[in-house]
């Protein structure tokens, strides 16, 4: 074989392997962005660790863009916390998404009532009491109501308690709309 | 006649110094009656509680059948926690809670109200006026009225309270309120959910304790000590504690092994604090907390950022269950030998201890009152400590006592260290002002000590533990003692060591414990002697 063949098939591999570098080595290898297994929550998992305030963050972290979950898991998390002010926060902030359920209306209200925002906490039921029509029962609106006194817009819950008194006939809803008038 | 009358003096007589020297034994067992899971807040939160204050519970299921308490000397109390409110038979369990009461056992009622027909029936029975609250909302409602010990050791309650039905007395002088919480400004309008009645401790749902939404959290808003004693009339009492030994939290880790064959792989390299120990071996691990590495969890191996997990805040004894893969024995065994590092490094007792055996030993103790402030411990098996909580300047009385090593302070807690030598120790306490010890007595230790013998100017005992034999004695201020120390198959090393102004000698003997060795002390400067 002449010393020409030789220089040839030599140079065959490093011509392949310059190509090869030319079309793949030049590429950025962009892998897929990395799904976090389905099953696993790291907030949770920090909370299995005892580490409360660090899943506090986490979840504040979560929740910044209001998805109605991330703020349920907020919510839960400041409970565990014992922090009422982020709870109420992220009560209110589920509240105002509209994806709170009426329950969660109402605990956002008795935080803020508590809280001393009497005004915000009745806007709150005044909110659920057009969202929840159909489902609202006597210790709503006992609770409506006492806000709605206490607030001095005893105008906010009457229409209310007027068309339950009309629906139910119950003594109790007679009682609080006697108050209310 | 005259030997009539005498032979009647003498069974009088003797009949009167029987019943003298039969001493009272404190009852220690607590009828739980719940009606969840194992996991139950009652199993979860009450019977650590209970324990700790040196208790025996026994669970019932309140769905299932309730037990039968007449004649039942040894129970100290009947604690009623529901989480569901779930009864078998509604009308059967307000009769045998009638029944309590005139058995005069004290009750605590918590959690979830028992779901019988007649509730307003059953706390007449138990002294307290019940009514149902139609406003389910407590943002107005404040507390006029606080145990400020009893109430949110740790956890506080919030602006909002739980909601409450209506609770009130039957009998206001000789009841208590810990917590009174007002309506707005009418002061007719109040509930008492935290109550303490002649014949019960009643805690209204929420009031007790808190619980996260999922149900999965759970924390205590009253001090559970202070509320049991309370709730039991325990009084001043020495409590068996199962988690220390020698003022020294109990370091016993296990392994949980896949299988047999993988265990003695571990177990071989399982060496720490100088010397190979005994590793608890649990085929059938616990589920739930104090998992130290499990398959395929190699980052648990390293787990010492996780003093959650392993109980290491908690307060009873420190065992880690080391689980693993039969095909991953490094992570088990990086695992075990983190956990030796541990307890080379923290103030732990580490010696030849069945964690069982203690435990065995706290449900058998046996505990006689000899007066106010003296029991006799009977039936103790492998338990050494006995804690006084809440202690203030309670102090041993060395001289009305037997069989007691030591005493050191925990926390708030008196906890006295008992000599495993001796059968039926008698520990008797002071309120008296302190004063110096007539002998050598233990502050703490890392290992076992038995068999002590002391003067005032010497002791003798009996050594065995791992690592190194970290203790601390109490003698007299400025003394000085020989110290001899002999390793089981050893010789005899010796040390001059002089107590400072604060009468403590603070040694860390040879790691030569685990077979066992001899200790002595021999004061040198004969102060007790006389000039």
């Amino acid at each position: 074989m002449s010393n020409l063949s030789l220089r040839f098939l030599s140079g065959v591999p490093l011509v392949a392997m310059a190509a090869a570098l030319l079309v793949l080595g030049v590429q950025r290898v962009t892998p897929p962005p990395a799904a976090a297994a389905p099953d696993f929550d790291f907030g949770a998992a920090l909370i299995d660790e005892g580490r409360m305030n660090d899943a506090l963050a986490w979840y504040e972290g979560q929740a910044r863009d209001d998805a109605p979950a991330s703020l349920r898991m907020l919510a839960a998390t400041a409970d565990l916390v014992n922090d009422e002010a982020a709870r109420t926060t992220a009560l209110s902030r589920l509240v105002r998404s509209g994806a709170a359920t009426l329950q969660e209306h109402v605990e956002a209200a008795e935080l803020l009532a508590g809280a001393g925002a009497l005004h915000q906490a009745l806007t709150i039921l005044y909110n659920a009491e057009k969202r929840f029509a159909g489902i609202l029962d006597e210790p709503f609106l006992a609770f409506y109501a006492a806000l709605a006194r206490d607030a001095a817009r005893k105008d906010i819950a009457l229409p209310l308690a007027r068309r339950m008194w009309t629906r139910t006939n119950s003594e109790r809803v007679l009682k609080i709309l006697v108050g209310l008038s | 006649m005259v030997r009539i009358f005498a032979f009647l003096a003498l069974v009088l007589a003797s009949l009167t110094a029987v019943s003298a020297s039969r001493a009272e034994v404190l009852p220690r067992v607590v009828i739980v009656v719940t009606d969840g899971a194992p996991d139950s807040l009652a199993a979860r939160l009450g019977v650590p509680a209970l324990q700790r204050l040196g208790l025996v519970p026994e669970i019932y299921r309140a769905d299932i059948g309730l037990p039968e308490l007449d004649g039942r000397k040894d129970v100290a109390g009947v604690l009623i926690w529901l989480d569901e409110g779930r009864v078998a038979d509604g009308a059967a369990f307000l009769a045998w809670v009638r029944r309590l009461t005139t058995l005069n056992l004290p009750l605590a009622l918590m959690g979830t109200t028992p779901s019988i027909e007649d509730r307003f029936g059953l706390f007449v029975s138990l002294g307290v006026l019940y009514s149902v609250e139609d406003r389910s909302y407590t943002y107005d409602l404040t507390a006029i009225a606080k145990d400020q010990v009893l109430l949110e050791p740790r956890r506080r309650f919030g602006r909002v309270w739980p909601a409450t039905d209506q609770i009130r007395p039957l009998e206001p002088p000789p009841s208590e309120a810990a917590l009174t919480l007002q309506r707005g400004t009418d002061s007719t309008d109040r509930t008492m959910p935290l109550l303490f009645t002649p014949r019960v401790a009643y805690a209204a749902p929420g009031y007790a304790v808190w619980r996260s939404a999922d149900g999965k959290q759970a924390a205590w808003m009253i001090d559970p000590a202070a509320w049991f004693t309370r709730a039991f009339r325990l009084g001043v009492r020495p409590a068996p504690d199962a988690g220390l030994i020698n003022a020294r939290r109990i370091f016993a880790p296990a392994l949980a092994p896949a299988d047999e064959a993988a265990a003695p792989r571990v177990l071989r390299a399982a060496t720490g604090l100088g010397h190979a120990q005994p590793l608890d071996v649990m085929l059938d691990p616990p589920s739930g907390g104090q998992i130290a590495a499990t398959c395929g969890q190699g980052a648990r191996a390293r787990f010492f950022g996780f003093d959650g997990l392993l109980g290491l805040n908690g307060d009873g004894a420190i065992s880690p269950v080391v689980t693993m893969c039969s095909d991953d024995p490094e992570t088990a065994r990086a695992a075990v030998q983190a956990a030796y590092a541990y307890a080379a490094s923290h103030p732990v007792l580490t010696a030849a201890i069945s964690l069982t055996d203690v435990e065995m030993g706290f449900a058998s103790a046996e505990i006689d009152a000899l007066g106010q402030a003296s029991w006799r411990i009977r039936n103790r098996g492998a338990l050494q400590t006995l804690r006084f909580s809440a202690a203030g300047l309670t102090r041993v009385d060395w001289y009305a006592s037997e069989g007691v090593i030591g005493a050191a302070r925990v926390g708030d807690a008196l906890v006295v260290s008992l000599d495993p030598d001796v059968a039926e120790p008698v520990v008797a306490i002071s309120r008296d002002p302190w004063e110096l010890p007539p002998f050598a007595v233990l502050v703490e230790s890392r290992w076992l000590v038995s068999g002590l013998a002391r003067d005032a100017d010497n002791a003798a005992m009996h050594l065995q533990g791992y690592g190194r034999g970290d203790m601390v004695w109490q003698v007299e201020p400025r003394s000085e003692w020989e110290v001899r120390f002999k390793p089981e198959s050893g010789a005899t090393t010796r040390w001059r060591a002089v107590a400072g102004d604060d009468g403590l000698i603070a040694m860390s003997l040879p790691a030569q414990g685990a077979n066992g060795a001899q200790l002595e002390f021999e004061r040198q400067d004969y102060a007790g002697a006389g000039p």
